[in-house]
């Protein structure tokens, strides 16, 4: 299950670029699995069955934070600095300049992304996890490719993408 | 043009003559190939991660 965990735990880090949320999703998400392990016990659908539930989550979080955010903008609740004030966003690292792009990418589009590209998962076993077609998927993936290509040009992130 | 065969070019998912049919699209359409090569160079930073 530490496996499950790093993976699920991954796939939320990337999805948000947040390690708070990225927790907050693994656990949510390994108690919806405890409670459907009847459901999960088949081990060729422990997989699918854990992306779909971390999926939901990974959505369903972002919803209670933008809430959140919304209630600080308006001054109705107060966070507090948070303990290191010199603590910023990492930045320049290819690595990080990537993920936080796929920040701004819609979230259908961007669970697509993740999928293939950081946990190496087929089309159709995407397609499978988020109970869609296959064709669905690979046009999410178009979108979601063609929104972060255009975003990185638009905001000069990634010289090597220009040719002329 | 079919994004979902976009998408299958790009992963190399084409069937040979499939292929060679899109790589005859990509010279006579510049703007279609302008925006594969961005994008190929795009999945090449996911792999440098």
């Amino acid at each position: 299950m530490d496996q499950w965990g790093k993976r699920v735990y991954n796939f939320a880090r990337r999805y948000a670029n947040d390690d708070h949320f990225a927790n907050e999703v693994v656990q949510q998400t390994f108690i919806q699995a405890f409670e459907k392990l009847d459901q999960l016990k088949d081990p060729t659908k422990l997989q699918s069955g854990l992306y779909r539930i971390a999926s939901n989550n990974c959505i369903s979080q972002g919803r209670r934070l933008a809430r959140r955010r919304q209630l600080e903008e308006n001054g109705l609740i107060h966070t507090p600095d948070p303990a290191n004030p010199s603590q910023v966003v990492e930045r320049k690292e290819l690595r990080d300049m990537v993920l936080k792009v796929l920040q701004m990418i819609p979230p259908e589009q961007r669970q697509v992304i993740i999928m293939k590209e950081y946990e190496g998962l087929k089309f159709r076993e995407i397609a499978g996890i988020l109970e869609a077609s296959e064709n669905t998927i690979k046009a999410r993936m178009y979108y979601g490719l063609d929104a972060k290509r255009k975003i990185m040009i638009q905001n000069k992130l990634n010289k090597d993408l220009y040719y002329e | 043009m079919n994004k979902e065969r976009i998408v299958d070019y790009l992963y190399g998912d084409l069937d040979d003559q499939a292929r060679a049919l899109f790589e005859q699209e990509l010279i006579d359409n510049p703007s279609l190939s302008k925006e594969c090569r961005e994008t190929l160079k795009l999945l090449s930073r996911f792999s440098a991660r």
